[in-house]
């Protein structure tokens, strides 16, 4: 520690500075702020998307043990919520209401070739999207959010500890890497909800079920599911990780955060489905048939 | 005047040559140009922290407004100006967690200003700081707070850990409380568990945000007595940033007297509060009168 008096000292003098005036910032500045502010987001959230990856692959490997509670914690909270949604969804939408089609035409076999569409490629993992970002994600923007307004970030900061790699990373990798395992499940689940409106409700045997979905089941669908999903879960990370950072305001700005982060992630979630399930059949257009 | 000398303390043979030949060279040298002249000249000898010509901006708001300012090494030094003029935003500027949109910060005659995160990381840990309600980290009881920076940066076993976090706590009143939750603490309380936690890496500048906010009189002043008495002990460069002009009164050897980003006046104590400018007379002498207003 710095002894008591090291360096010379001399009374410095009393010091007068201009008076202040006010500058305000030009019209083009504050047309740009308020319109295209959007922008400053993005660039920042790519930054801590960059820094993230960064931390994630450089010693010191801090964020391990942060890592394995947060997945368990994720795992936790969503996985109930997860199937019980996938299971009511695969149930009733494309359950009873498709099977009220098919059996007009005496297809009800087909409900099993229908859900390799239905659940695999899409509502299973977009479900499974959807419950991550509102509860576990909201859950980490808010504990962020908590924590800046609490300054607890800026003294992890000062006590030469880096916040990206300390606290965002693990939630950062256990978001993007528990969303596609818990999607595994959420397909599993989609299905099930499938078979119980098709066969306990309409009647249809389980074989007819089974033999439509894997003569429709490839293996595009499966990985397509899991890469798909995996970019949920990092589209989660970085918008909940980012607003739950730049949290402004006290409680009431938690509060803000928490509500764009879910936005953010809803419609990352939705736009990055819609390019990734259409890359995908040009890519592989035989997942489209119906066999 | 030295605010040391004139307490009439007694300085050690080299700090008396080195004070003497300080006080020859600003005598030499006309110091009328501002406190930064001294610092240009001898970077990082003087003056633990710099600011050059700081300006910093949030949206339409602008908080910093071409900001000099220098802090003493070794002194007690209170940054003292009304509420929303821009304290702890500067407190935020001399640690790296903000930078300046244009200007300067300078720890020891680094320049933070494009300094890689390693290096930045680095510096900040010559530093320790009080924040406003502490800081302390919700998930871990006070005593795991104060070993946590220990636990990061050294390589010391649990047992002498427990050494070193206990004596801090005792330094600070809270032996009792080591088990207990940010949580289960009272204000007074987590601001002296953060201080315990900002001195436990023997930092060589430690900073204090609000000390006084939300004390009452009779804790503020005894939380100003422990900075005092912990400066006293264990030395260093202290900064508090506070618009509570009794609690700088206690503890404050040299002020800086900050209003609408820029600092009015800087100088030692009795200098300050003898000042005949007019917004550094009102605000230090809490009168009605003169350039401060409600507004």
């Amino acid at each position: 520690m710095a002894s008591n008096v090291t360096q010379p000292r001399v009374a410095p003098p009393v010091v007068d500075v201009p008076g202040y005036e006010d500058e305000r910032p030009s019209t083009g500045q504050q047309i740009f702020n308020d319109y295209f502010g959007w922008l400053e987001q993005i660039a920042g959230m790519m930054l801590l998307t960059g820094k993230a990856v960064a931390a994630t692959f450089t010693p010191p490997y801090s964020w391990k043990e942060e890592f394995v509670e947060e997945s368990f914690l994720i795992l936790r909270r969503c996985m109930i919520p997860m199937l019980i949604s996938t299971v009511a969804f695969g149930f009733g939408a494309p359950g009873l209401q498709a099977a009220n089609l098919t059996q007009i035409f005496g297809t009800l076999d087909r409900e099993g070739a229908f859900f390799v569409m239905a659940s695999i490629r899409e509502f299973a993992g977009w479900i499974n999207g959807m419950v991550i970002a509102g509860v576990a994600g909201t859950a980490i923007c808010a504990d962020l959010g908590a924590r800046k307004v609490r300054e607890e970030l800026d003294a992890m900061a000062v006590l030469g500890l880096d916040p990206v790699r300390q606290i965002v990373t693990p939630r950062f990798l256990a978001l993007g890497i528990i969303t596609p395992l818990m999607n595994i499940i959420a397909l599993v689940f989609g299905c099930v909800g499938g078979w119980l409106a098709t066969v306990v409700v309409w009647g249809e045997t389980s074989a007819g079920y089974v033999a439509t979905f894997t003569s429709n089941f490839t293996f595009p669908d499966l990985f397509g599911a899991v890469f798909k999903t995996t970019g949920f879960g990092f589209i989660i990370a970085v918008a909940c990780c980012y607003k739950g950072l730049n949290v402004k305001g006290g409680a009431q700005g938690v509060g803000k955060a928490v509500n764009q982060a879910v936005v953010i992630s809803f419609a990352g979630i939705w736009v990055f489905n819609y390019l990734f399930t259409a890359i995908l059949l040009a890519a592989y257009p035989e997942t489209g048939n119906l066999h | 005047m030295d605010a040391r000398l004139a307490a009439g303390k007694q300085l050690d043979p080299e700090s008396s040559a080195l004070l003497d030949q300080a006080a020859s060279y600003g005598a030499e040298h006309e110091l009328h140009e501002g406190s930064i002249a001294v610092a240009e000249d001898h970077p990082g000898d003087y003056w633990s922290i710099q600011c050059k010509g700081v300006k910093k901006s949030f949206g339409r708001a602008k908080i910093l407004d071409g900001l000099d300012v220098g802090i003493p090494e070794g002194m007690v030094t209170c940054i003292l100006g009304p509420s929303g003029t821009g304290k702890s935003v500067l407190i935020k500027h001399l640690i790296g967690l903000l930078f300046p949109d244009k200007g300067e910060v300078l720890i020891h005659g680094e320049s933070l200003n494009d300094m890689p995160m390693s290096k930045l990381l680095e510096v900040r840990k010559k530093f320790g700081i009080l924040f406003q309600d502490g800081a302390l980290f919700g998930s871990m009881t006070v005593f795991d707070n104060v070993a946590f920076p220990l636990r990061q940066h050294t390589d010391l076993s649990e047992k002498e850990i427990r050494r070193v976090v206990n004596a801090r706590l005792d330094d600070v009143g809270l032996d009792i409380a080591r088990d207990r939750l940010p949580n289960e603490l009272s204000g007074g309380m987590r601001k002296r568990a953060g201080f315990a936690r900002a001195l436990v890496l023997e930092p060589e500048i430690v900073m204090f945000d609000e000390p006084d906010s939300g004390l009452d009189p009779v804790r503020t002043a005894l939380l100003c007595e422990l900075i005092r008495q912990m400066h006293e002990q264990h030395g260093g460069t202290y900064i508090v940033i506070t618009h509570d002009v009794n609690s700088a009164r206690q503890v404050g050897e040299y002020f800086a007297v900050l209003w609408k980003g820029k600092i009015v006046q800087a100088g030692e104590r009795d200098d300050m509060f003898n000042s005949k400018n007019p917004f550094v007379s009102q605000f230090l002498n809490r009168r009605i009168d003169g350039p401060l207003g409600m507004e």
